[in-house]
């Protein structure tokens, strides 16, 4: 019995080590029969590429998005592909596509690779390594390209723009060296100039049609992918400059006999009703703060809008014990020891350098993520100079 | 009377109910998974015997009270943490290294009527919060039988804690990919019989009238188990899949021997019916009380009629809990595959891992 014993373990033993791994020859990169696949299929932003290079070795693997039992019904094997993703509805996350077709941003499966936060379940691949870059950059240019079924087919939708920095309706507290613009397809530049871009400055007043704005000197550049507009504003005098306030109009023409092109010639959609054609215009004023350096001010216009919102500083447990509701805001702020950066007061009278909150809204305290949480970076730095001389003159209530 | 009780449950725990998690400590121990978990396929919340072998048999220096999660007679929790710090050596790229919070789970188990019938809960609280598991457990009187509903992880082969390990990542039948239909079982001293019948969707909704069954038949000795379970999830009118596995575990030259073969055939997939093999071979020593040393050698050939496209890994970890309710896991996994896959199949790990429970 004891002589079966060592005879069975050491025929398992000595057969699994025995077992070495495949040396890879006649097969291509994802372990099949360079005769089954023939060769090699670059990397571009086309499906045939897309399934070849990140579809079949990352996901269609065994026990995953491949077979019968492909979790969430997913099955992401060459010729489901297209089928399961493309414009169908996410299981996990019912309101978003797994693709949308023209916008990687919102595509639930590039929010997946990516990880980006808000996912349901794990980054995917799921314990493997992060995606490279590469295949996740191809992966979001075959999207904004409209997700073509065909790698000839070019994607029936026309570009749109996905986003801009600053915002639409965005209150600055100086003119930006810089205007961003990501297109959902690639650009093609040689139509993004003079006569298609256009920035004025509305005079002081809110319109644009009253003949006295003027134009500002814009410098373009397009990102290599061909997605992302770069405007330069560094040659106008008024940038940074929060003492010239004013309102801005940027207008990206897709109307008219100079318009913006993407790469496949496709007139932009500039007013986003799913059609070529019509201007994109993005709006924003440079203003100062309209705070007062005294508590009241500051409490109703500052704290109260910016902190005290459900789930933040307000209610029964408010984050941090902090409760910044109004009538709450004196008691909870000044010459309080902060808790996650206890060697400050979170409102040190008199120090504004020194104060947690201060430094919380800046994203200057290693401790403390930069506030407001969910719109980091959001408050002008105007408002946040009230703040500062509300603080520095003694924190009066 | 608290120290009697502690004694008493330490009396339990040492001589019937030691097993905790992994197969090797239900190997090492004589015992079922069930013994020690709510589910009577094992893995997720500890049962009263399952918390006192984790907290006063398991770690080098027991716990001075006993914790059990049980809020009152009728609610308990648990959890599982395990947070990481990995270092991957990548035969293609960058080599990484990164915290990892691998998981943090919440279970509940809420018991309306005493050893019949038990609603359980396995949430996953991060990365991202999902549901693993949920389901209505009913037990008859002499628990030799019992049937769930809901969404539960299925009942195959041996329940590694590792999802990555081959035999579970190629089945797919893993902690990751719970599925929503009905399980039976039967148990007795000696044998374990679990059926289950599921949507064949991995939790996700059912797209076709297929279903997915799952049958699992483990004989139980003192220091001795095996076990054979079949998969067979029919999807649509071309595609399914065929699972058959052997498994078994041996306590032998001190060592704690556990191993599992499996046979997967993929039906309708682009390339034609593929059969894959994956194999499993660990060996578990107890080095010390608290100390165990798990070697593990891995095998995977994903096409058995393509020639030098097989992958082997080699694994050794050293998992220390020193206290209760604590145990530091120290890993370092060798992988082998094809030179020119660009995937991870040639990615080393070494990992360190806290692994916090209750």
């Amino acid at each position: 019995m004891q002589l079966n014993k060592i005879s069975i373990l050491t025929l398992c033993c000595a057969g699994l080590m025995a077992c070495d791994a495949g040396n890879g020859e006649g097969l291509n990169d994802n372990g099949r029969p360079l005769s089954e696949v023939g060769a090699s299929i670059a990397l571009s932003p086309t499906l045939d590429s897309l399934q070849a290079n990140l579809f079949t070795p990352n996901c269609a693997v065994s026990g995953c998005h491949s077979g019968s039992s492909a979790p969430l019904g997913l099955s992401l094997e060459a010729g489901n592909t297209f089928a399961n993703l493309v414009s169908r509805a996410s299981v996990q996350q019912p309101g978003k596509l797994r693709i949308q077709p023209g916008d990687a941003i919102n595509s639930y499966l590039v929010q997946k690779v990516e990880g980006a936060s808000g996912i349901t379940g794990n980054r995917m691949p799921r314990d493997r390594a992060r995606l490279d870059q590469a295949l996740i950059d191809n992966l979001k240019l075959w999207i904004n390209n409209g997700a073509p079924v065909s790698s000839s087919a070019t994607g029936s939708l026309p570009p749109v723009v996905s986003q801009s920095t600053p915002a639409s309706d965005a209150r600055l507290s100086a003119l930006p060296a810089s205007i961003s613009i990501v297109f959902s397809r690639a650009m093609d530049i040689s139509t993004l100039e003079d006569l298609t871009l256009n920035l004025l400055s509305a005079g002081g007043d809110a319109g644009f049609s009253d003949g006295n704005e003027s134009a500002l000197i814009i410098q373009p550049t397009l990102s290599a992918d061909g997605l992302t507009l770069t405007l330069d504003l560094s040659a106008n005098a008024s940038v940074g400059n929060p003492a010239i306030e004013d309102s801005y109009q940027l207008t990206i023409k897709g109307e008219g006999a100079a318009v913006a092109r993407d790469l496949n010639s496709q007139v932009l959609d500039g007013d986003g009703n799913g059609q070529a054609g019509g201007d994109f215009v993005l709006t924003f004023r440079v203003a100062a703060s309209a705070l007062l350096p005294v508590f009241s001010s500051l409490e109703a216009d500052f704290f109260v809008p910016n902190c005290a919102k459900s789930g933040c500083h307000s209610g029964g447990s408010p984050q941090a014990g902090m409760n910044l509701e109004q009538g709450n805001v004196y008691n909870s702020i000044v010459a309080v020891q902060s808790v996650f950066a206890p060697t400050l007061q979170r409102i040190n009278p008199g120090n504004a350098d020194d104060s947690a909150i201060v430094q919380a809204i800046e994203g200057t305290i290693l401790a403390i993520p930069q506030m407001p949480f969910d719109n980091q970076g959001g408050i002008p730095q105007a408002d946040i100079n009230v703040l500062r001389q509300w603080v520095d003159n003694g924190a009066i209530p | 009377m608290k120290q009697l009780s502690i004694f008493t449950f330490l009396l339990i725990a040492v001589y019937s109910f030691p097993a905790f998690a992994e197969p090797y400590l239900a190997l090492r121990s004589g015992q079922k998974c069930m013994s020690c978990h709510v589910n009577p396929t094992g893995g997720g919340k500890r049962s009263d015997a399952g918390s006192t072998f984790g907290q006063f048999v398991l770690p080098e220096k027991a716990g001075a009270d006993l914790w059990n999660g049980r809020v009152n007679p009728y609610l308990a929790m648990g959890g599982d943490l395990r947070a990481n710090l990995n270092y991957v050596d990548r035969e293609s790229g960058d080599n990484q290294s990164a915290f990892e919070t691998e998981r943090a789970s919440l279970y509940l188990e809420i018991t309306p009527i005493k050893d019949v019938l038990t609603l359980y809960v396995d949430q996953l609280m991060t990365p991202s919060a999902s549901n693993r598991e949920a389901y209505a457990l009913m037990w008859n009187e002499e628990r030799s039988l019992y049937f769930k509903a809901g969404k539960m992880f299925l009942p195959y082969g041996l329940r590694l804690e590792d999802d990555s390990a081959f035999i579970r990542s190629a089945s797919g039948i893993n902690f990751a990919n719970a599925d929503n239909g009905i399980e039976g079982g039967f148990e007795s001293e000696a044998w374990t019989l679990n059926a289950a019948l599921t949507n064949g969707s991995n939790g996700g909704d059912e797209n076709n009238t297929g279903k997915q069954i799952s049958l699992r038949l483990e004989h139980f000795q003192s220091n001795w188990r095996s076990g054979a379970s079949f998969n067979l999830n029919d999807g649509d009118a071309d595609a399914g899949r065929t699972m058959f596995n052997i498994f078994g575990g041996l306590q032998w030259l001190g060592i704690d021997w556990l191993a599992e073969i499996d046979a997967i055939k993929d039906e309708g997939t682009t390339v034609g019916d593929i059969d894959r093999l994956a194999a499993l071979l660990e060996a578990n020593r107890l080095l010390a009380k608290g100390q165990n040393l798990k070697v593990t050698l891995e095998y995977y050939d994903p096409d058995t009629d393509v020639d030098e496209d097989q992958q082997t890994r080699t694994s050794v970890v050293w998992e220390y809990t020193p206290l209760s309710l604590l145990q530091i896991r120290v890993g370092l996994r060798i992988a082998e595959g094809i030179p020119q896959a660009t995937d991870d199949q040639n990615d080393d790990l070494l990992f360190v891992q806290l692994h916090s429970w209750f």
